[in-house]
């Protein structure tokens, strides 16, 4: 039996080397320290965070402190945060890797603030880790802006200083129940099934309540497991007459869903499912892309712009999309995701804040986050300030894609929703 | 009477390797159990022991019916035994070992207790200077020893011995036998299996002759050894069967 | 002698004792977080050690009964209001009370066997989990910020998380060195080096292995709920994390199964080694590659554990390091 132990240990430590050299190297190359120019009268604010260099969140987390660099570089490179005081604010950075576990997550934030003297936080990428970084947070009075974590419990365990970024998960595919029902006026029964994880489970529990809300009838509400590859036993549950099919969870097995729904020819007005259909690689399943619905925080397409900030009467902040992009990309020489999007308005946020508080202070930057309310190229910045919910993102909503065929018959994404910076108009489910 | 077996039967698959086994062993006997290879004694020994379940048949021990006890339930009545192939405890010392026969044999001692009583059993076997020793370090004919003491630590009514001489030099024979015969005087029954023909004639008061799991004879060893069907029986094995005529 | 006259009792006692009091007075937040990493896995890996060290069998889905117990703690303390010692306990008894149930059936496996059975614990225990909507199901639970105020707030709440976690440390340690230098645990290593063997000399296996099972998965439990309630919230994917169970394995190997003081050293050695090459400026893009080559040389050129190694070389320190 001992023998049988140290063979296994013996692997194990095989593939822990084995899992750092197939990290992908951009992961390595892109998290060098960013330092500020040293400027002479300028105070420089310590930003900190973890960021998920190794593990599963490698790709994601990778992307949003891409965008979170390019932040800073840019205001460094414009001469820091000018204050009313004159006060001039370069930003730096301390993060450490987290491995996409929970494990050391409090202890490293704990580290960067006592030992590393952040005075504001980012959080890691994804709700789980946040949560157990926004106890620290709160604790030491930081300001911990998230990127990355969009489930709505972490704003409601009653913490003062913990702002989001992304759309909550409970309003990641309500915007799909309005897709529909103008589309199809007439709707009335829809289908959900959803990966059996806390993200998706959060955001079809809200899809549901809002569905019922607006008078559908949620005919089928079934979890599977992750990693689940065999959607028949769920798909054959699906009444015949359902309006549309909502739910999917992660890239791999929303894919698989999606691919099987056109194999088994199911009829249905809509289909909306989740992350997966954003990823241009969802486009390889070829004529079984075509119609499904899906939504993202952020789209390169979508068109928030100084006009349309203008006419509903938000003041506009930041770069244009147009300026965002072109820069990423010469920076990081890929299009930016809206992890990239994320990471670069968590720095955009406390910017505005910081500006608008005229200080570094945790108590007036907080006041300025609170009153916060801007347009920016990834939408609308609002927080909620009651004592519920406080620091859940309100003005930001899901921007919606369709997958369309271009003149040539090649599929391709369209903005759809919301209307305002739709690039085409949505379209019903065509026979199959 | 301390031992009654009746009819016992075990298969393993096709093989059959005990049929309708029937002895008695009388209290304060040694009773020899002789075989060519592969008769199944050592199978016998487990039925016996619990150590496997038989088809049929049934096993009592000091009056108590246990047949089909798990081997831990058997020993703590006082039935303990050694193995043909010896099974030290290698990483635990030799003491250690012992310790563990006195713990769950059948007086069921603490630890205090079994320390004292294991030197006592290391002491009749010749190993205490060894006590300290990893019992995996010590030598074929050591480990033997070490088997015997355990077994003896456990305080057993009955001790079954697994060819306890096999592997042994002439000098180390003699001293082993002496070993066996003041276990019997200090009133421990036994059932022991041998392939030493001029030890197990000596010592036995009786002895039992399986062969292809069948008994064949049984009796005082001179009759044994001129019982045709035993000579016949080793056949098979001519060494057995010159030793046996050498007697 | 008494039990507490014997260096091999009372130095990792007294090695625990000594640094949680030190992290308690000088009161330093970053040095409790480290230590509370280190403390978690030193009483984890004892934990395994009393199965995995004193049986040989290896426990693979271990973590399992860190996850139940954490959840069933969390619940009572989040969703019942009881107080966090009693919550721990409660943790702890529901993975005992588990491990009972399982105990028998999944001990008769060995080894690869049993190790296959374990994993299978644990995912059959998520899929519960996940389904089970008291536990809160696939999203799981949170206490609210205002739980700590209970405790005189966030800050004075960690340290109370501390203090239980630094004496539930304690207490795995003499547990695993009573077990070890009792009668029942002479039964125990005699099922480890030969189970046969160990029966016939009268060792009642089945029972002695699920007693020892149920000890195992105590603390586990305990410590999970400690854990959970420190992060704040508790989901299925936190919970049951297969990682955490192997490395559990590899701190006990690396300190040397079967000793007290083992996964003691292996358990502060990885996780500090873990720690420190996470933040050193020179090692934190390589520190798996890092830790894998260590565990390598240790594991082809030490194959004893540490403690064991130096054990079987100094015969001085056979009695200290126990
Ligand atoms: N566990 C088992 N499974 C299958 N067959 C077995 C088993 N144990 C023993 N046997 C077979 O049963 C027969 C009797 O074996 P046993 O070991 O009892 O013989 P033995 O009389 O002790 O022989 P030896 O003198 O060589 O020790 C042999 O053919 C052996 O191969
Ligand atoms: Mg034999």
């Amino acid at each position: 039996m001992k023998r049988f132990g140290v063979g296994f240990v013996f692997v194990i430590a095989l593939s822990f080397i084995v899992a750092s050299l197939s990290a992908p190297p951009g992961a390595t190359a892109a998290a060098k320290t960013v330092k500020p120019a040293a400027a002479a009268a300028a105070k420089t604010v310590t930003i900190g965070f973890t960021a998920s260099k190794t593990g599963k969140f490698n790709v994601e987390a990778t992307r949003q402190i891409n965008g979170l660099h390019l932040w800073m570089e840019q205001v460094n490179g414009a001469g820091g945060i000018k204050l009313a005081d004159g006060t001039v604010i370069k930003v730096a950075d301390k993060f450490y890797d987290d491995e996409s576990k929970k494990e050391r997550v409090q202890e490293l934030y704990t580290k960067l603030i006592n030992t590393d003297k952040a005075d504001f936080l980012i959080s890691p990428y994804s709700s789980g880790l946040t949560d157990a970084s926004a106890v620290i947070a709160q604790q030491y009075n930081r300001i911990m802006i998230t990127a990355g974590a969009a489930s709505d419990s972490t704003y409601k365990k009653g913490y003062t200083l913990v702002y989001q970024s992304y759309t909550p998960a409970s309003r990641y595919l309500t915007g799909a129940v309005d897709i529909l029902l103008k589309l199809a006026p007439k709707a009335k029964k829809i289908a959900i099934i959803h990966e059996n994880d806390k993200f998706a489970t959060d955001v079809v529990k809200a899809l549901k309540i809002y569905a019922e809300k607006k008078g559908l009838n949620v005919a089928l509400f079934e979890g599977y497991d992750s990693g689940t590859a065999d959607f028949a036993p769920f798909i054959n549950k699906i009444p015949a007459d359902v309006d549309a099919i909502m739910g999917g969870g992660h890239f791999a097995d929303t894919t698989t869903l999606a691919r099987q729904l056109y194999e088994k020819k199911i009829n249905t007005k809509m289909i909306a499912l989740l992350v997966a259909p954003p990823e241009p690689k969802f486009a390889e399943l070829g004529d079984a892309c075509i119609s499904v619905v899906g939504s993202s925080q952020w789209e390169p397409l979508a068109h928030f712009t100084k006009e349309s900030a203008a006419k509903e009467g938000i003041t506009w902040f930041g770069p244009t999309g147009e300026e965002f992009i072109n820069a990423y990309k010469a920076k990081y020489k890929e299009d930016p995701s809206y992890h990239s999007a994320g990471g670069y308005v968590a720095g955009m946020i406390l910017q505005d804040a910081i500006m608008k508080a005229g200080s570094t202070d945790t108590a007036k930057v907080k006041a300025a986050l609170d009153a916060m309310n801007i347009m920016t190229f990834y939408g609308q910045l609002k927080f909620a300030t009651g004592p519920k919910d406080h620091g859940l993102q309100l003005g930001h909503d899901m921007v919606y894609i369709q997958w369309q065929k271009d003149k040539q018959g090649k599929a391709m994404k369209q903005v759809v929703w919301p209307l305002a910076g739709a690039t085409a108009s949505a379209f019903v489910c065509p026979a199959r | 009477m301390i031992l009654q077996v009746y009819d016992l039967t075990k298969r393993f698959g096709g093989l059959q390797a005990l049929s309708d086994v029937t002895f008695d062993l009388h209290t304060g006997e040694i009773l020899g159990l002789i075989g060519p290879n592969g008769a199944g004694k050592t199978t016998l020994f487990n039925v016996i022991n619990g150590v496997y379940t038989p088809e049929r048949g049934r096993v009592s021990f000091r009056g108590e019916d246990i047949t089909g006890l798990p081997s831990y339930d058997v020993a703590r009545l006082g039935l303990a035994r050694t193995h043909q192939v010896v099974r030290p405890l290698h990483e635990l010392t030799v003491r250690e070992n012992v310790m563990v026969g006195a713990c769950y044999g059948r007086e069921k001692h603490s630890l205090k207790e079994a320390r004292r009583l294991a030197d006592g059993s290391l002491d009749k076997v010749g190993l205490l200077d060894r006590g300290d020793q990893p019992s995996g370090s010590l030598n074929v004919s050591q480990k033997k020893r070490l088997e015997l003491a355990r077994a003896l630590a456990a305080r057993p009514y009955l001790l079954l011995l697994d060819e306890v001489l096999a592997g042994l030099n002439p000098s180390e024979i003699a001293s082993m036998m002496d070993t066996v015969r003041a276990i019997r005087e200090d009133g421990i029954s036994i059932l022991m299996i041998e392939h030493v023909m001029q030890a197990i004639m000596s010592i036995s008061d009786r002895i039992l002759v399986l062969d292809y799991g069948t008994l064949i004879a049984t009796g005082a060893p001179e009759e044994v050894a001129n019982n045709p069907q035993v000579i016949e029986a080793y056949l098979g094995d001519p060494n057995m069967t010159a030793r046996l005529l050498a007697e | 002698m008494k039990v507490w006259q014997k260096p091999g009792f009372w130095l990792p006692l007294v090695i625990v004792l000594v640094w949680g009091g030190a992290v308690l007075l000088i009161h330093q937040d970053t040095m409790r977080e480290s230590a509370f990493v280190l403390l978690m896995a030193v009483g984890l890996a004892s934990s395994l050690n009393i199965l995995l060290g004193y049986t040989g069998y290896v426990s693979f889905g271990h973590i399992v009964f860190f996850g139940l117990g954490g959840y069933t703690g969390f619940y009572l303390l989040s969703e019942q209001g009881w107080p966090l010692f009693a919550s721990a306990i409660g943790g702890g008894l529901l993975s005992a009370f588990i491990a009972g149930l399982v105990g028998l059936a999944v001990l008769r496996l060995r080894g690869a066997y049993f190790a296959l059975a374990t994993i299978g614990i644990n995912e059959a225990a998520r899929a519960f989990v996940s389904n089970f909507e008291p536990y809160g199901g696939a999203t799981g639970m949170f206490v609210n910020f205002s739980a700590y105020q209970k405790y005189g707030g966030p800050g004075p709440a960690l340290w109370t998380t501390f203090t239980f976690l630094w004496i539930t440390t304690m207490v795995v340690l003499v547990a695993s060195y009573l077990v070890k230098h009792s009668r029942f645990g002479l039964g125990l290593l005699a099922i480890r080096e030969d189970e046969d063997a160990a029966m016939v000399m009268g060792v009642k296996a089945p029972k002695a292995k699920t007693i020892t099972y149920v000890i195992s998965a105590f603390f586990p439990g305990v410590i999970g709920t400690l854990y959970f309630f420190k992060n704040g919230n508790i989901e299925p994917g936190d919970a049951f994390q297969l990682h955490m169970s192997i490395e559990m394995l590899v701190m006990v190997m690396l300190g040397g199964m079967g000793t007290v003081m083992g996964p003691l050293v292996g358990a502060v050695g990885y996780q500090w080694l873990r720690g420190y090459l996470l933040t050193s400026p020179i090692f934190k893009d390589l520190h798996l590659a890092v830790a894998g080559a260590m565990l390598l040389v240790i594991i082809l050129f030490v194959p004893a554990g540490l403690v064991g190694w130096v054990r079987n070389h100094v015969q001085r320190l056979q009695k200290v390091l126990e």
